[in-house]
């Protein structure tokens, strides 16, 4: 029982950070980012291909790997999204989600062609240790994993609640008007807003590819458990993300011991749909 | 409505274009042909249904190869049940389809734009689940195999060529017929401001369960001709994304504010992803398409239809003087021009 909780909340922090990027740029401004999930793939590969490069540990090279996410990010915003926002809501929506898929695919061909389509993962002197806390046997990097998690979305609540740009990118996402009458740059808070929301996806790309094995394909199942989490947690809100990411976890966890690994998504699905039905603007959301 | 004005006209003409195609097969136009062809009438036809609430209601659904996979289960499960024959079971295809669009729509109708967008692509990986582990009912990922109703390629080419057309005219039909009755205008009514029409005394509930549920039978319908066609089904590709992002794209490359927008949306699409798939490649195919998809959504927002349009509203109206703001895009979609 502990094992499964355990278990539950190690994996459920890595699910958190995949959605808390997602969270940041999804449903703002009517954008659906099914994009977002993609760099987290993408992150995963830079990580690995820069320590092999320069023969670094894989936490050495991330600041790097996040800087050119944060560029490829702005990049997709200014380049993608914003030529789609003088149109009409319902358009937006459609159009918005095609554009970012178009991208996914595009950025899943890109990785196919020049990392292959295998599984890979990044294995160092201490992918195998164990840690031992209270006769549970702990994987050393999910617990690092872990740790970066929870330290990731505590400095972003910071950020968002604490400076001024991350109060502006709370203002532009409640109302965009009335952050455009204050003053607010709110183009230039987009870009800022969406090159965020790719780093804090290659932070994750950077936690998959030490503890999981992952390959260009992984993008669909990530997009799913990004959204999922993202959802249940409520768009934009940094403390319902990480509720909903351990949530996640710990079904996914219980489902697969109690029952079978076979119906762990089904069950992730079927949490999902009830928060659709009960609470479709998930648990910290603003009610729609 | 822009389309009103070409309404009956257009209709003739595309009855006029389906005769001319019912006469390929008699024409010294290689088999080859034929067989491929159904590929398209298919992906017509599917266009068509997902528009029905995709493009005139608004409500943009990644799920609608949940609807094609289950009216290929629905013949596939009664095959390897009971061994009845796909020919007879074929219209319960569309009935199964229906069903699972009403229990969709009872949960999902209370959510709009993006959410819609999220529930029904979890319920196609639903279906996909419950396919992959309920094999005593679908034979789990092995899939079930369909027979051979003929071992002549030609006549079966041929048949299913019949097929596809018949198809692709009872669903560009009920697309026409529904665009303009009253029900088409509530629902392009939902679309430009579902809270106004609800005002206005559209039963907004009503109108989309409609749509959603005659958008899913027909593809239903479809899924079971596609599904025998490739006389083989199995969970992975009975509900996968590119099936659901195929209608979606072939509607919007289109236009997707009339009937015929998906038509000449799928033709184009099918015909350059099998060009560029037999010139460069899978995975540079994959790669161009991506960018060919890219820019038509931002360069013609609304479609090929969108350009004709264009150009005919062009010698009726002058362009407005400079310094004037030019008229919002989403009123010239309301009112005539």
């Amino acid at each position: 029982m502990l094992n499964v909780l355990v278990l539950g909340i190690l994996n459920g922090s890595i699910y958190a950070l995949v959605g808390s990027g997602l969270s940041l740029t999804y449903g703002r401004q009517n954008v659906i980012d099914v994009a977002n999930p993609a760099f987290v793939v993408v992150g995963a590969y830079l990580v690995l291909f820069l320590s092999e490069k320069f023969g670094l540990d894989p936490y050495l090279v991330t600041p790097l790997a996040l800087a050119a996410l944060f560029v490829m990010g702005a990049v997709v915003q200014m380049l993608l999204i914003n030529p789609l926002l003088s149109r009409p809501d319902f358009e937006m929506h459609v159009q918005s989600a095609l554009v970012l898929f178009g991208l996914a695919m595009f950025i899943q061909v890109c990785l196919v062609l020049t990392f292959s389509a295998d599984f890979r993962g990044i294995h160092t002197s201490y992918t195998d240790a164990v840690v031992r806390i209270a006769g549970l046997r702990l994987p050393l990097v999910k617990l690092i994993s872990t740790g970066l998690a929870f330290v990731t979305l505590l400095s972003l609540y910071a950020f968002l609640t604490r400076t001024f740009i991350g109060k502006a990118i709370l203002a532009t996402y409640a109302n965009r008007e009335t952050a455009q009458l204050l003053a607010i740059n709110v183009k230039r808070i987009d870009v800022i807003t969406y090159g965020l929301g790719t780093a804090i996806a290659g932070i994750a790309g950077l936690v998959i590819a030490l503890t999981f094995s992952f390959s260009p394909a992984s993008v669909l199942p990530w997009t799913v458990i990004g959204f999922a989490v993202a959802v249940i947690g409520g768009k934009g809100s940094v403390l319902g993300t990480f509720i909903a990411g351990l949530t996640v976890g710990i079904v996914e966890a219980g489902v697969s011991v109690t029952i079978s690994a076979n119906w762990t998504y089904l069950a992730v699905y079927s949490l999902l749909l009830l928060v659709f039905v009960v609470r479709p603007s998930g648990l910290l959301g603003e009610r729609l | 409505m822009q389309a009103q004005h070409l309404s009956w006209g257009g209709l003739a003409v595309f009855m006029a274009i389906v005769a001319a195609c019912a006469l390929l097969p008699f024409t010294p136009l290689p088999d080859f042909y034929i067989q491929q062809a159904f590929r398209i009438l298919f992906f017509a036809g599917l266009a068509q249904s997902w528009n029905i609430l995709g493009g005139y209601t608004g409500y943009l659904s990644l799920g609608h190869s949940s609807f094609v996979g289950i009216g290929g289960y629905t013949i596939g499960c009664l095959f390897f049940a009971f061994h009845w024959s796909p020919f007879l079971t074929f219209p319960l295809a569309g009935v199964s389809a229906a069903m699972l669009a009403l229990i969709i729509g009872l949960i999902c109708f209370r959510i709009r734009g993006s959410y819609f967008l999220i529930a029904t692509m979890l319920v196609l990986f639903i279906m996909q689940t419950l396919a992959n582990n309920l094999p005593s009912v679908t034979n789990g990922a092995d899939g079930i195999d369909l027979p051979l109703f003929t071992s002549n390629f030609t006549l079966e080419g041929r048949i299913w060529f019949y097929i596809g057309l018949a198809l692709v005219v009872l669903t560009t039909l009920v697309a026409f017929f529904i665009e303009r009755s009253r029900l088409g205008l509530n629902l392009m009514a939902i679309r430009e401001d579902e809270d106004v029409a609800r005002t206005m005394g559209v039963k907004v509930v009503h109108c989309k369960a409609i749509a959603f549920v005659v958008s899913a039978a027909l593809a239903g319908l479809l899924g079971a001709a596609y599904t025998y066609r490739a006389h083989v089904i199995e969970p992975s590709t009975a509900f996968s994304v590119e099936m659901s992002a195929a209608p979606i794209m072939m509607a919007i490359l289109g236009g997707s504010r009339n009937w015929i927008g998906p038509l000449i949306g799928a033709v184009i699409y099918d015909v350059v992803s099998n060009i560029l798939l037999l010139t460069v490649g899978n995975e540079a195919s994959d790669m161009l398409f991506a960018v060919f998809l890219i820019c038509v959504v931002l360069l013609l927002p609304d479609g090929i239809i969108g350009i004709v349009n264009r150009f005919r509203t062009k010698n009726v109206l002058p362009e407005p003087p400079s310094g004037v703001t030019p008229p919002i895009r989403s009123d010239s979609a309301l009112h005539p021009v």
